[in-house]
């Protein structure tokens, strides 16, 4: 398991987070490449099925995140957000995941040093995890 | 090559179902809830289409049917239309072609990942002290009886608001079954039982599902299997068999166990009127409609008053399979709850958990429905509501 790389998703706000990680590339800070990150337009467009697929397909870990508390362009984005991603927590438990493997961060535009620290630490938290137990076997 | 391949396999469906036998009467069209309510849908003409053309259909053709059972049901040839129709779905999907799935999929990912091979599910921790769990290997106590839970823990979580309390129901079968002697074990890893993968038409999940459930049932030395759910049950009993060959095991309705064991002179706590409502899987698909019912009159106190369209006339609670759910589906959900407010009773029971969430779904818009009538499941009625005379 000492090679061991996993693979991400990440979804990111168009607003806010997705801007934040634009910051920390343009700032050439360093994260490790193990996200895949998706684009959406709040962090309230993700929905329990998507993070559902994302593990289906063989993610080791999903990553959402948004705009603060109060923040969002939409007024009440993040707040779906909070409450979908701790259904979706709540389902991967019960299939057996550990809940760490998704984890729910508010990053704004300027933040790009938050992004870049907070994806370090997901990702290695995953490394500690270890595989999906559902991870395809390909 | 790919076409002739589906031609061929249309032609078999078209032998299979019965479809070759349809004279154009329409009662089909007629009894179908769909059409009742305002959308243009009619199974004659996808019948009529299919058996002339072989193809074609619209994707509202594919996918709009409830697969109630109802055409069939009146159906003077015994043109199977809901095998008639998820044949095609599945001809469908082959080619590519998918259903439109509803609450973002979650489900639907949902059963994809209950069948993977490596699961070690965990949702189980509400049991009743007494439940042995089995995690592998065979049962200690329950000398082959099981209990199968199915889905509900999942769709506990994912519908917590509606306050359903989906999880009750297998509290209350594992406890009425343990009062008449039978004390099951449950398996921590049973999937889900493929039903709706099967009616939607993705024939390999199904497989899938029903293979892993098989292995696992098998493993722990399982000789009877209790199902409260009636999707369930009508999957364990026809289509495992259909597609699996004889499973060995043998698979009973818990409400349908219950009526047979326990005797008449149950006292309730306070008087009740109730009304219950056939679905499609334990009334038209199994032909358990007189069970309940039984149970149901076993309860001093219990008043049954029936809607006007019951047993093999039932309405369907409007969505099945976790697709196509809109303004149809929510009007015939409104018809039904008024159809139960008019009888005049205060509760409607059903033996499915899932028409329960959909019609939850329907009263949480207010104002909707006319007639405020509680809802709950025949079993957790029976267990909480009525107590055993000793
Ligand atoms: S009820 Fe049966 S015979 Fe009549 S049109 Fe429908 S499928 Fe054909
Ligand atoms: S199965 Fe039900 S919904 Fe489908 S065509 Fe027949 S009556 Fe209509
Ligand atoms: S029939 Fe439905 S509720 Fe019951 S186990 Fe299968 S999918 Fe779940
Ligand atoms: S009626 Fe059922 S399928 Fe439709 S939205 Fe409500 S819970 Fe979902
Ligand atoms: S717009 Fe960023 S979370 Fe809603």
């Amino acid at each position: 398991m000492a090679d061991f790389e996993p693979r991400i998703v990440a979804f990111a706000c168009n607003w806010c987070s997705y801007a934040g990680a634009d910051l920390a590339g343009v700032s050439r800070l360093q994260y490790p490449p193990n996200i895949r990150t998706i684009r959406v337009m709040c962090s309230g467009r993700v929905t329990p099925g998507w993070i559902l697929r994302a593990f289906e397909h063989g993610a080791d870990g999903v990553y959402v995140s948004g705009c603060h508390i109060g923040d969002c362009h939409y007024a009440f984005g993040n707040k779906m957000a909070e409450k979908q991603v701790a259904l979706a927590k709540k389902l991967v438990e019960q299939l057996g995941l550990e809940p760490d493997r998704l984890h729910l961060e508010w990053v704004s535009a300027s933040e790009g040093q938050k992004f870049a620290d907070s994806v370090t630490g997901f990702v290695e938290r995953i490394k500690s995890l270890g595989e999906s137990p559902i991870r395809r076997k390909d | 090559m790919e076409k002739a391949q589906s031609e061929e396999k249309i032609k078999k469906l078209i032998q299979k179902t019965g479809a070759y036998l349809c004279m154009d009467c329409s009662k089909c069209t007629g009894s179908c809830p769909i059409g009742r309510v305002g959308a243009t849908y009619s199974p004659r003409s996808v019948v009529q289409h299919i058996v002339l053309n072989g193809g074609g259909l619209t994707e509202d053709h594919l996918w709009r049917c409830l697969t109630c059972g109802l055409c069939h049901e009146r159906c003077p040839a015994d043109v199977k239309y809901p095998e008639f129709i998820s044949s095609l779905r599945e001809d469908a999907i082959a080619r590519g072609v998918k259903p439109q799935a509803t609450h973002q999929g979650t489900i639907k990912e949902l059963m994809r990942i209950l069948a993977k091979d490596d699961l070690k599910q965990n949702k189980m921790g509400w049991l009743p002290d007494w439940v042995e769990v089995i995690d592998g290997g065979k049962s200690k106590e329950s000398k082959g009886d099981i209990y199968f839970v199915g889905c509900s823990p999942y769709f506990d979580t994912i519908f917590d608001d509606f306050k359903l309390d989906l999880l009750g129901t297998h509290t209350a079968g594992l406890e009425l079954l343990k009062s008449c002697g039978v004390t099951p074990a449950v398996l921590a890893n049973e999937r889900c039982c493929g039903h709706d993968a099967l009616w939607s038409g993705d024939k390999d999940l199904f497989l899938k599902l029903a293979k892993a459930n098989l292995e696992i049932f098998k493993e722990a030395g399982a000789k009877r299997v209790f199902v409260s759910c009636p999707e369930g049950y009508h999957t364990f009993t026809t289509a495992y068999p259909e597609h699996l060959g004889d499973t060995g095991i043998e698979f009973i309705n818990t409400i349908q166990f219950l009526a047979g064991e326990m005797t008449a002179g149950i006292q309730a706590n306070g008087t009740a009127s109730v009304t219950y409502h056939d679905s499609c899987r334990m009334g038209r698909f199994s032909g358990l409609y007189d069970e309940p019912r039984a149970l149901l009159g076993l309860v001093d106190g219990v008043e049954l008053r029936e809607m006007e369209f019951t047993r093999e006339s039932a309405p369907c609670c409007g969505s099945n399979l976790w697709i196509n759910c809109d303004q149809i589906s929510r009007k015939m959900q409104v018809d039904m709850l008024n159809e139960a407010g008019k009888t005049g009773a205060g509760i409607v029971l059903t033996s499915c958990d899932k028409c329960r969430i959909h019609l939850a779904c329907a009263q949480m818009e207010m104002g909707n429905v006319k007639a405020k009538i509680e809802m709950d499941n025949v079993l957790q009625f029976l267990y909480r509501k009525a107590v055993r005379k000793s």
